[in-house]
């Protein structure tokens, strides 16, 4: 339940406060910037702002939600009017001095933006609580401007407060006049960013006035509708309504690139279909003419679901994009290509040097064990076991420390002159085995050319098991 | 400009640029003051101990709300360009002797506070402050505002607006509203010229006036045009639909030397950061200036709305930025586009020789030990070849 508040004090936190209609959004200005003059004008906007917006909105998050944009405008226009005239008459019958001073604009709230806005971006994407949410705190938010507002002007402006005069000694007439409803919106604004960046620094009130969530709701132009029938609610081209729903899913999972992602979802997606839409166009002609009624009604729907993503975008001339990212991928995977071919010349370039490290390391061990193996043999036969058995835990180690310190070890333990010279065998046998045990690696790694590298391994192999074998057979004859 | 903006490597919150920019502006408004001195003296000559408080007033007032203003939105702290201080002495200067205090308060203070702060600092305002709180106060107060007081007598004290003392005066306004000509005497030009006829305090003395205007001509090319087509328009519509009887002439003199036409259009109008930058879009904003002042005076329900005027001329001065650059300019600015390229060319050849120079030199250091060791060796003969080739 916390995180339910937590969802619904956030909500209004945004509608009403950070993306404040009047403040942020600019939205509905003239009403408050002409006419709320005095506390009883802005009740009046205020109460029929108010009403208009919740029905609206609600009236839309339930039927409205499947319909094309073209559908949903001049319903926003009949739905306010139908609350208008109510309210309307509701006023001038009991305050009528009241509603000739509002003039005209308590019937042009019939087609308040604000009305268009908040449907548009919120209603038609979200489900009845969020909408119920925001279209209260949208409301509260307009009202309260135009209350403070109406209020402010009424004290300044004209000595009184709900026509009760205040005996004010300077009444500044100016701001009864448009521009001093204007001076204080503005006033107003900055006042509550100030207070927004000390409450929620995260916060950035002024990207309420982008429109991009509202050009993503745009399904359906008029453009459609003049070459195809009148269905708002057609269920054929499935594409756009759930387009609403797709969004909805990837709002938890992707909050600030799933727009990027669906749009690039799209043009992903329409790069075939307009593929298949030149084929058809190419194959038309090629239709002898008794069949083209039967093709025409073939790629009209096909042609419908074609062209509505690509309506998609904002301006016909946007399908130059399409082109541009199919170049940008191919170039791309270019790139990507070139980028892999100079790793692996790479890496075979430092394949084959360790190969040649390896093999003169090989070369190099090979003749000193061959060397040595001769002395060590005689002198193993005269130590006996402390060697081969501290040689042990020698070759089973495998880390660099263990066997470096090892034959410290050695030198430590025993303060023998004999030692030395078997010091320096035993430091260049485990030296040597470490390079042939790389040298074992990375020619098993490598790639084919370093076959004779491989072989030289190979013999290097050998020559270490041979080297071993004997040396193991005198610890297993040791041990034994 | 914000201070946490500023860069602070140093610690330091007025970088020279910063320092230039406010005395470059100082600069400015002291020779405005020195254009004003005339003005501010006859006001005193003619309306006694009363008109220079008001000044001071207005001027502490214009200071304090930019101070505390500033602080509010934590801006860059740039009194010390007196920007504050020739806003509240023109707001002075345009308002009659009789005004009450609270009156001038209000327009100092809308000044700074709505129409200067909001936009930043001097040379980027939008609108100028002074127009600004004046037409505040206007469309507010507007009795307080063109009830020109009688001359008072040498020693006695200007009545006060809405005081029994307030004794009223017939302004050259006034009369051109209800179309009562001046007469044809060389006394009474005479009187208009020096400004012993009532109006606003330092709008009277036309010869003062002229004299700014002078200066303006001598010192500020730009503005000095923008003044002159504002008068130029002013004069053209008044001789062509003069308001009284008696000649075009005299309704060109009168309609030019009454209300604040010829103040504003010489020192509210030309404000140095409202200027377009090009001579016709000058031009267009000058005239556009004098004809909305012109059609405000014969339409408006005020008897003066030059203030307006100005107003509207500065939210056309984008418009005017973008008028064709006209010929004379672009070869101006081609002469000087060369002249700069040059003195650039002409600083590179310097230091390529000097390059030339250091590495010839050490070219001729390393000669001599190295013959001694070997013959032509790579390095020598590159250095040499490059130097050759240079």
């Amino acid at each position: 339940m916390s995180d339910r508040n937590r969802k619904i004090a956030d909500g209004i936190r945004n509608s009403a406060l950070i993306q404040n209609p009047v403040l942020f959004e600019a939205i509905g200005i003239a009403p408050i910037a002409a006419i709320a003059v005095s506390l009883k004008t802005a009740i009046i906007l205020a109460v029929a702002s108010c009403l208009e917006l919740v029905i609206i909105e609600l009236f839309t998050c339930l039927a409205l939600k499947k319909a094309k944009s073209y559908f949903r405008m001049p319903v926003y226009a009949a739905l306010g009017m139908l609350i208008n005239l109510p309210v309307f008459m509701f006023f001038a019958k009991f305050t009528p001095n009241e509603t000739l001073n509002v003039g005209i604009f308590l019937p042009l709230l019939a087609v308040n933006s604000l009305i268009a806005l908040h449907c548009e971006r919120f209603a038609v994407k979200n489900k009845m609580k969020d909408t119920f949410v925001d279209a209260i705190s949208a409301a509260a938010g307009y009202a309260f401007v135009l209350l403070l507002v109406g209020t402010a002007r009424e004290i300044l402006g004209s000595g009184t407060i709900y026509s009760v005069d205040l005996h004010l000694p300077v009444q500044l007439t100016g701001l009864l006049a448009p521009f001093g409803g204007l001076l204080l919106v503005g006033f107003l604004a900055a006042a509550v960013k100030g207070l927004i960046a000390k409450r929620y620094p995260e916060e950035d009130p002024e990207k309420a006035f982008s429109l991009q969530e509202i050009s993503e709701s745009h399904v359906g132009s008029f453009r459609t509708l003049a070459q195809s029938e009148f269905n708002p609610y057609d269920d054929t081209e499935d594409e756009d309504a759930p387009r609403v729903k797709r969004e909805k899913k990837e709002k938890p999972v992707k909050e600030k690139h799933g727009k990027k992602k669906t749009k690039q979802e799209k043009i992903k997606k329409e790069k075939p279909k307009k593929s298949g839409k030149v084929s058809k166009q190419k194959e038309k002609p090629d239709i002898v003419a008794a069949e083209m009624p039967q093709s025409v009604p073939a790629a009209s729907p096909a042609a419908k679901t074609e062209e509505r993503p690509v309506r998609r975008a904002r301006h016909e001339d946007d399908d130059y994009l399409l082109e541009f990212d199919e170049m940008l991928s191919e170039l791309d995977s270019y790139k990507k290509k070139q980028h892999e071919k100079a790793e692996e010349a790479e890496k075979t370039a430092e394949a084959a040097k360790e190969a040649e490290k390896a093999e003169k390391d090989a070369e190099k061990s090979a003749d000193e064990t061959a060397e040595k193996e001769a002395e060590a043999a005689a002198q193993e036969a005269s130590v006996g076991e402390p060697a081969p058995a501290e040689e042990k835990p020698k070759r089973k180690a495998k880390s660099k420390a263990k066997t470096e310190s090892e034959p410290k070890k050695k030198t430590t333990s025993k303060a023998k002159s004999e030692d030395a010279p078997k010091k320096k065998a035993a430091k260049s046998e485990t030296a040597t085995r470490k390079p042939k045990k790389k040298a074992e690696d990375e020619s098993a790694e490598a790639a084919q050319p370093k076959k004779p590298a491989k072989k030289k391994a190979e013999t290097t192999k050998k020559s270490t098991s041979k080297a071993k074998t004997p040396a193991k057979k005198q610890e297993g004859g040791d041990e034994k | 400009m914000r201070t946490e903006e500023l860069p602070v490597e140093t610690g330091q919150v007025f970088t020279p640029e910063i320092k230039a920019e406010i005395g470059h502006t100082r600069k400015y408004m002291l020779e405005t003051l020195a254009m004003l001195a005339a003005p501010i003296i006859m006001a005193w000559y003619f309306y006694g101990g009363r008109a220079p408080r008001l000044m001071v007033i207005s001027v502490l007032t214009a200071v304090l709300c930019e101070f505390i203003g500033g602080h509010l939105i934590k801006s860059l702290p740039t009194i010390r360009d007196f920007s504050a201080v020739i806003t509240g002495l023109l707001i002075a200067l345009c308002l009659p002797a009789s005004v009450p205090v609270w009156v001038v308060v209000l327009a100092s203070a809308f000044a700074i506070l709505a129409a200067k702060l909001p936009f930043g600092n001097a040379r980027s305002a939008l609108f100028s402050p002074a127009a600004a709180g004046l037409a505040f106060v206007t469309i507010c107060f507007s009795d307080y505002v063109f009830a020109y007081p009688a001359i008072p007598e040498s020693g006695a004290q200007v009545g006060v607006y809405g005081t029994p003392t307030f004794t009223a005066g017939m302004s050259l306004s006034q009369m051109l509203l209800q179309s009562t000509s001046m007469g044809g005497d060389a006394a009474n030009y005479l009187d208009i010229l020096i400004g012993d006829i009532p109006g606003a305090m330092g709008t009277g003395c036309i010869i003062a006036l002229v004299g700014a205007l002078l200066y303006s001509a001598v010192r500020r090319r730009k503005a000095f045009g923008v003044t002159l087509a504002f008068l130029v328009t002013c004069a053209v519509y008044a001789f062509l639909f003069p308001r009284i009887m008696t000649g075009r002439l005299q309704s060109v003199f009168m309609e030019l030397s009454g209300g604040m036409l010829l103040f504003a259009g010489i020192l509210i109008l030309p404000y140095e950061g409202l200027l377009p930058k090009r001579f016709y879009g000058r031009l267009v904003y000058g005239a556009a200036a004098g004809l909305i002042c012109m059609l405000f005076r014969t339409f408006g329900t005020f008897e003066e709305g030059v203030v307006f005027a100005i107003l509207i001329a500065n939210a056309l001065c984008g418009v005017c930025d973008k008028m064709p650059v006209s010929r004379w300019e672009r070869k101006a600015h081609a002469k000087r586009r060369r002249l700069a390229r040059e003195v650039q060319e002409e600083k590179e050849q310097e230091e390529r020789r000097a390059q030339w120079l250091e590495a010839d030199a050490a070219a001729t250091e390393q000669d001599p030990v190295e013959t001694t060791e070997a013959k032509g060796t790579p390095e020598t003969d590159g250095n040499e070849g490059g130097g050759a080739h240079v």
